[in-house]
């Protein structure tokens, strides 16, 4: 039977010691705290789309900005190619997400655990590298892939057949991506689907196709549906490939094309990109919008406590169909990336196969380089920093939202939505007019590793208010009025009871966040002076400056290093669910 | 040993072939010897269960019969056709069987309505709309959920539910009906009301029916033989009454019972038979094991049900006094302490003795068991 997890504590818990005008005051503070962040760059940014003057200069209220990016042809096709792309994306995403989900959660293929952890690491690996690596491999002229498929079918043009500076490129690389994003929403859907509800379909005398159409796909349309408009969400914010593929090829979409307007330029167009920025904002935040509407209520309890099964289908001798399958997705998308972009490290030209193509003289280059120590040493502080800021706001809301009956708890819940629909150029620009134009602080903040935290600590919020509130809705109220019976104080309770319990998912979560940070360029983009530069700023800068060998250098150790990470990940949940069974 | 009258069933095997057979059924999960060379026949009509603890192999027998799980080796035939035999290849998929099943969890599909629900069987055999309409509204009128067809499954109380899982279970006529712990969800009062519908519904469509549970009551109160599982084998199979009444291993009898376990060895009565001689010395006229010499030690064991106690002033029985008393309502539960430090469960209509009461025990030889140890 479906029993509510989500109980709330009877008692305002905390704070009925000392009055209950505390608690509402500390959720006050906390929710103004919240709303400042993460609000202050969006309003920021309907006022500078309404200026005609570039951010922190005098200007009077006009629709200029509009006129201008109205008037732009590029702005018109930017938003067009956005749309069309992040369509085609949607339709070869979706399948793929669905087969790697099913063929994981609901089958006997094997290396099961394996193929998971593979698929799923690749959201620890950083944007850069990766595209950088798929320029080595795919490149018109001395891509390792169509130098091979050229020799292998004895072709002999110069060029081609695979081109990755195309829109087939551009889908191909977010058909590789996208899926772990979106695997990480659905498989747990997947999962919770009772296996006997399917083998009932069975023994009612569907076959098994019929029970996939007629059962398993009806019962997950909800997940699958909501999973599809975040897929197209985020196809719409990409922009790591575009950066590196699109921009030679003559492509730009929305994020690219703001990012264009403002470093493209000898001065910045502030107007055109602020309005597209606004406009790209409204598009989001919409599909959003509507993706909870759809979802809202229409979320079946695939419950049942005794009795659950979640048994694999046998998929007898297809398994090894099916596990090749995966097995080329995950090398497509993760291992073959990795070689490449370690063996383009090592070479003179980069991806170029001469006569002796091989030198350390990139990491010479790279360990030399004068940035090098401070890109290393922002970007720690910018992880670390973001993803404690990111952990201590949403275990705070995560309490708030889940436990407490206090009123406005709602509010906070909903904020911590908003960065969802944001996109990392969007937030960037609305920083930028929030930080220059808007706030004037008594010290510098634009261009500061302070700033660059504020931005992808409001970036984290998300991901990590979903993890914490789930956490905390998996802790029994019964633990903590336990705790209070027992003699504790609310603080001690909290300190004693909650804290811990909750400490592997905060860890967890942390180096989620942390990688996120690590990862980011979109965010930081605009951002980042000489002063705060970071590695992955400092790979962009490498590559656009004509040392992509280097940039690979840099690059192979982000991604060891990020790998790194997914170890010391798996470790923390393999400890945190060996304590959870103790 | 009393002589009990032959189960009316065991008669009828010599006329009537059986309906479904299962042999040497085989199934291994990893290291984990599931069903353990299974073999049984099933009577056109019979409702036959499978009783036993957790993990003893019931559901996994019911879901080989099934063809949800496939055995490493063994047969199964259903009126004559294997269904299932690993050594010939053959494997019928439960699409095609033609059986109904009650799941645990009823698993009623919660994107469709009670309708759609009962309506499924039908519509996967592609039947046409208005015979799947009359027979779903005959369906739901018989398991009591008229009128309330449009109501989506979600909706629904555990017990309705389960009226939704077992009409969807029998809307295509099945040749077999497979219940695998079908009241193990619900509450106890309308578990019992359920029981009682299941048997009567059961009776009246003569279906034959496998039933899966851990619930002793359920077997007695519905089964025309129980099959008593333990560690993948059956250690007995009988009517309620025989594995009840003559339970053929300590298992089968721990599990039907609140049972009284004393330590003896084989003695010498003073009538000069072999009896069971307690550590205190109190002799026991019992029924013994074939082949048992003098000095063994045995275990004697008898239901607290059997306990009968008397007033010591009647100067018969085992003396013991009322340790604890628990009153079940109608019922007392006695613990009583022996000499020899010995302790007995009785289990009485309401004699309310206080504690610390002397009593006298009396227990009918043939009541009690004797397990070489």
């Amino acid at each position: 039977m479906a029993v509510s997890a989500r109980r709330r504590l009877a008692l305002a818990p905390a704070f009925t010691w000392r009055g209950p005008s505390l608690g509402r005051l500390t959720v006050g503070a906390l929710a103004l705290v919240l709303a400042f962040l993460i609000l202050s760059p969006v309003l920021a940014l309907v006022y500078g789309a309404l200026l005609n003057a570039p951010p922190g200069t005098a200007g009077t209220l006009s629709l200029d900005a509009f006129a201008q990016a109205w008037s732009d042809k590029d702005a018109w096709t930017s938003a067009l190619t956005s749309l069309v792309l992040a369509l085609a994306r949607m339709v070869v995403v979706i399948p793929i997400t669905l087969f790697l989900a099913w063929s994981i959660t609901r089958t006997n293929m094997p290396l099961r655990r394996v193929m998971e952890a593979l698929v799923v690491c690749h959201i620890f690996l950083p944007f850069l590298p990766l595209v950088m690596s798929w320029a080595v491999l795919a490149s018109p002229r001395a891509g390792l892939l169509n130098v091979g498929i050229r020799n292998l079918f004895g072709l002999h043009q110069p060029t081609g057949p695979l081109d990755v500076y195309s829109y087939g490129g551009l889908i191909f690389l977010s058909a590789l991506g996208l899926p772990t994003y979106l695997y990480l929403l659905v498989a747990p859907a997947f999962r919770s689907v009772d296996a006997s509800l399917e083998e009932s379909a069975r023994m009612s005398g569907a076959s098994p196709l019929g029970t996939l159409f007629r059962v398993t796909i009806p019962l997950l349309a909800p997940a699958i549906l909501g999973a599809a408009v975040l897929a197209f969400v985020q196809a719409l914010q990409s922009f790591e490939p575009e950066l590196i593929l699109g921009t030679p090829a003559g492509i730009f979409v929305f994020s690219t094309q703001i990012y264009r307007y403002i470093e493209g330029y000898s001065t910045p167009r502030y107007g055109p990109a602020t309005a597209l920025s606004l406009v790209f904002l409204v598009v989001t935040f919409l599909l959003v919008l509507a993706q909870t509407r759809m979802l809202s209520g229409r979320r079946f309890t695939t419950v049942s406590g005794r009795g659950f099964q979640a048994r694999a289908l046998d998929l007898g001798r297809w398994r090894w169909l099916i596990f090749g399958l995966v097995l080329l997705y995950v090398t497509f998308s993760t291992l073959l990336p990795l070689v490449t972009l370690a063996l383009a490290s090592f070479m003179k030209i980069y991806g170029l196969f001469s006569a002796d193509p091989f030198t350390t003289a990139q990491y010479t280059k790279l360990f030399s380089n004068p940035k090098l120590i401070p890109a290393l040493r922002n970007t720690l502080y910018l992880a670390a920093g973001s993803a404690t800021l990111g952990i201590v706001l949403t275990v705070f809301t995560g309490y708030v939202v889940v436990r407490t009956k206090i009123a406005g708890r709602g509010v906070l819940d909903l904020l911590t939505w908003v960065p969802v629909t944001v996109p990392g150029i969007v937030l960037a620009v609305g920083l930028i007019w929030a930080y220059v134009g808007l706030v004037r602080l008594p010290f510098p903040v634009y261009g500061t590793i302070g700033l660059l935290i504020v931005a992808v600590t409001i970036t984290t919020l998300t991901t990590g208010a979903r993890t914490m509130n789930g956490t905390m809705v998996q802790i029994s109220p019964e633990l903590e009025e336990a705790a209070r019976m027992h003699g504790a104080s609310f603080v001690q309770t909290v300190r004693r009871v909650v804290l811990p319990l909750m400490t592997p998912a905060m860890m967890s979560c942390w180096l989620l966040l942390f990688a996120f940070a690590v990862k980011n360029f979109v965010t930081v983009s605009v951002l980042y002076s000489p002063q705060s530069v970071v590695v992955a700023a400092l790979q962009f800068e490498l590559w656009s400056g004509g040392q992509p060998e280097v940039a690979a250098a840099l690059g192979t150790i982000n991604m060891l290093f990020s790998i790194g990470l997914v170890l010391v990940y798996s470790l923390v949940l393999r400890r945190a669910t060996a304590g959870q069974r103790a | 040993m009393t002589q009990v009258a032959p189960a009316p069933l065991a008669e009828r095997t010599e006329t009537v072939t059986a309906y479904m057979r299962v042999a040497g059924l085989d199934k291994t999960f990893g290291k984990v010897h599931a069903v353990d060379d299974v073999s049984f026949e099933v009577r056109p009509g019979e409702f036959l269960t499978l009783l036993g603890p957790s993990g003893c192999g019931k559901s996994t027998t019911l879901r080989l019969i099934a063809g949800l799980e496939r055995p490493d080796a063994g047969e199964i035939e259903v009126e004559g056709r294997v269904v299932t035999s690993p050594r010939r290849g053959v494997f019928v998929p439960p699409e095609k069987r033609a059986m109904g099943m009650v799941f645990q969890s009823y698993a009623v599909w919660p994107h469709m309505t009670v309708f759609e629900n009962v309506a499924f069987p039908l519509r996967v055999r592609r039947r046409p709309s208005g015979e799947v309409r009359e027979r779903v509204t005959e369906v739901l009128a018989t398991i009591g959920l008229a009128g309330m067809a449009d109501r989506p499954a979600p909706d629904l109380s555990g017990g309705q539910q389960q009226r939704v899982a077992l009409g969807r279970a029998l809307v295509s006529n099945p040749r077999l009906l497979l219940l695998d712990e079908p009241f193990s969800n619900l509450d106890a009062r309308l578990r019992e009301g359920m029981r009682v519908e299941m048997g009567q519904l059961q009776r009246r469509l003569g279906l034959t029916t496998i039933f899966v549970t851990h619930d002793q009551t359920e077997a007695m109160m519905l089964s025309d033989r129980i099959f008593v599982m333990n560690a993948g084998r059956v250690e007995q199979a009988g009517s309620p009454r025989e594995v009840y009444e003559h339970p053929a291993s300590r298992f089968v009898m721990d599990f039907l019972g609140r049972i009284n376990y004393l330590a003896a060895s084989v003695g010498r009565l003073s009538d000069g038979s072999l009896g069971a001689r307690l550590a205190d010395g109190t002799d026991v006229a019992v029924a013994l094991p074939d082949g048992l010499g003098e000095g063994r030690p045995v275990t004697l064991a008898f239901r607290s049900a059997d306990v009968e106690l008397s007033a010591p002033t009647e100067g018969t029985g085992w003396p013991g006094v009322v340790h604890t008393v628990a009153y079940m309502g109608g019922r007392e539960e006695y613990l009583l302490k022996m000499a020899g430090d010995a302790e007995i469960k009785a289990e009485r209509a309401t004699q309310n003795l206080t504690l610390g009461t002397p009593v006298g025990v009396h227990v009918p030889p043939h009541k009690i068991r004797a397990w070489p140890d």
